[in-house]
């Protein structure tokens, strides 16, 4: 992309600000749901295209073509995910899950960090594309966990994963698009930012559960856990950064097992968790979810906890299986699909180069794929057994599996698409350099190492990926790095972190989430709970930035 | 399906179908196609947001479906 001569003056930078000004308004303020909101932002992102940056027509159907196939990516993981939840839960899965685990451990606080800060990261290693959201989520509404809650936690507790996980897709990607000469240092840093993220995730996740009495109870499990986390994975990326993400996460999962005989965390919280459902905090389920919560409880479900966790364990190994052993996803690669693209350019001399195909979609390697097999094999193994027609005289469902998965799909597909569409019309358009250069252009080197992080949370916000944020920005950070003066290591380091911590608050992210948690429309409520970890995340990012760049 | 969910897959679709249209439209340099694709896109995306107004239902407290 040339970024030379897109405009630089602060009438254009506040117009390329609206697009994400008008989602975050709609979203959090004025308490829009997320598939009225993205449209909007979309049509604001277009004419600001069309009427400030002179972007041609061809060159905005060209992005809108781009944004919707970039969103069929995350839609393999909504629909599979949403469909994998309700065929477990019609079979009375998540009620085993429930009571199973509740026997494993009492201890809500130490259940909370393991599914939504452990679990979700183990899964974010693996598989990644929102997978740990959209798991994770319903695995803690089945254990009780308040609805939004249930988003916001997997959202924190994932975050920091994303930079090496999914096998390290972002830092792949990095090396592709920017020539970093000491790749090692730069692996490092970036796990030492990391660290900050992680050990912010168990902190802010335990205080959720029981504000400082949360902390004090969750300390030794968050030392631990966050040891394994970051220090391993920094160890690692001088190894193998690849692997780096993917062994801490595992190892991590290992270490819950001692965690749990510890009689401080197999009994219960000794405070209320008020994250849990009927806690005195604010509440976010409505009096019908309450009572079908209520009949759920008496209701005796008809498996027990290794038959409930059966699709996760069949998520686990396909994914492991075919994404760490080499020949096996070489050979499943081999099926790709997709479209191409012609070059396109606009008045300001921003150009993409014809691609073709573009961005190809390989369906086999694809977690989606995987979440529809374990369903498929869930949906056998429980309608065998016959768990549908047990669960069904229990607990009355409305609905078939079908419609319940289209209920809550189509909503959240919907504010997907508008998501992706917007961040490419704001890249192909310009919109997107003309955000990142006028920071750059007028902050001296300590201010911009500061800001480089944040550079990468706008561009994981407007993308809902660690990968495409470093895509997008880290030639630019590179470049002004380099005139500034400051450590290349460093500043790329900080992209690639704020990358990271920018999915926490990621609109198409929250949708997910939402979407597979029943509460599309409440994404605003898990903003005004991820957007201030965020910032503050980011502030101290920024800081040690500053200090790495520093000691450069 | 209740009616929202039916509108919203309507709305959805229609942006689905975006996709292929500007693709082949504008590699192949069809001008028609690329811009049925944009209009398509475009009556897609404003669904949502009229719905917003058109269903009395549908009020601003960010009250979810679940």
């Amino acid at each position: 992309m040339n970024q030379s001569d897109v405009p630089l003056d602060i009438f254009h930078w506040l117009l390329a600000l609206s697009p994400v000004i008008v989602l975050l308004v709609l979203l959090a303020v004025l308490r829009w749901k997320a598939p009225q909101a993205g449209p909007v932002g979309l049509f604001v992102a277009a004419a600001v295209a069309l009427v400030a940056f002179r972007t041609p027509w061809d060159t905005l159907a060209v992005s809108v073509g781009k944004g919707v196939w970039d969103a069929i990516f995350i839609l393999f993981v909504v629909w599979p995910a949403l469909l994998l939840y309700r065929v477990t839960d019609r079979a009375g899965a998540f009620d085993a899950l429930r009571r199973g685990i509740t026997k494993f451990s009492k201890n809500d606080l130490f259940l909370v960090l393991a599914f939504g800060w452990v679990f979700a990261s183990f899964l974010q290693g693996i598989a990644g594309f929102g997978t740990p959201i959209a798991v994770v989520a319903p695995l803690l509404l089945a254990i009780g966990v308040k609805p939004v809650m249930a988003v916001v936690i997997p959202l924190i507790g994932h975050a920091w994963a994303n930079m090496f996980g999914t096998l390290a897709v972002g830092w792949l990607a990095t090396l592709q698009v920017v020539d970093i000469e000491d790749q090692t240092r730069t692996a490092f840093e970036t796990a030492i930012l990391l660290w900050i993220p992680n050990l912010a995730a168990g902190l802010f996740i335990a205080w959720l559960v029981g504000r400082g009495k949360g902390i004090v109870h969750g300390l030794p499990m968050i030392g631990a856990i966050t040891l394994v986390h970051g220090g391993v994975q920094l160890v690692l990326t001088l190894w193998n950064p690849v692997l780096s993400n993917f062994l801490a996460a595992t190892a991590a999962m290992v270490v819950l097992y001692p965690l749990s005989r510890w009689k401080r965390y197999s009994e219960e919280f000794p405070d209320e968790a008020l994250v849990m459902k009927g806690s005195g905090d604010d509440g976010d389920g409505g009096t019908d979810e309450v009572d079908e919560e209520k009949e759920k409880q008496k209701a005796k479900p008809p498996m027990g906890l290794a038959m409930a966790f059966l699709p996760y364990v069949v998520l686990t190994l396909t994914s492991v299986f075919a994404l760490v052993i080499p020949p096996v996803e070489d050979a499943l690669e081999t099926v790709e699909v997709g479209l191409g693209f012609p070059a396109v350019d606009t008045g300001y001399d921003v150009t993409e180069e014809a691609e073709d195909p573009y961005s190809p979609f390989a369906p086999f390697t694809h977690p989606g794929f995987f979440l529809l097999l374990s369903s498929a094999v869930a949906y056998g193994v429980y309608r065998s057994k016959g768990f549908y027609e047990e669960w069904g005289e229990e607990v009355e469902e409305s609905g078939s599996i079908t419609t319940s998965v289209f209920s809550d799909a189509a909503p959240a597909s919907v504010a997907v698409v508008s998501f992706l569409v917007l961040s490419k019309i704001m890249d192909h358009s310009g919109q997107t350099d003309t955000l990142a250069l006028g920071l750059a252009e007028v902050a001296p080197a300590p201010v911009f190492a500061f800001f480089a992080s944040w550079i990468g949370v706008l561009g994981a916000f407007m993308t809902s990926s660690n990968t495409a944020s470093n895509v997008l920005f880290a030639p630019l950070q590179q470049t002004v790095a380099e005139a500034e003066g400051l450590s290349e290591a460093s500043i790329i380091a900080a992209q690639s972190t704020g990358g990271a911590v920018g999915n926490a608050i990621a609109p198409a992210n929250v949708v997910l989430g939402t979407g597979t948690a029943g509460i599309v429309g409440q994404e605003g409520q898990v903003l005004r709970k991820t957007l201030p970890w965020s910032v503050g995340v980011t502030v101290l990012v920024g800081a040690a930035t500053v200090l790495l760049t520093q000691i450069a | 399906m209740d009616n929202d969910t039916k509108i919203l897959t309507a709305a959805l679709v229609l942006m689905l179908i975006a996709f292929p249209l500007t693709a082949i439209g504008s590699e192949q340099e069809i001008t028609a196609l690329w811009v049925v694709g944009l209009v398509v896109l475009a009556v897609g995306a404003l669904i949502p947001p009229i719905t917003r107004y058109a269903s009395p239902g549908d009020d601003d407290d960010g009250d979810g479906d679940g």
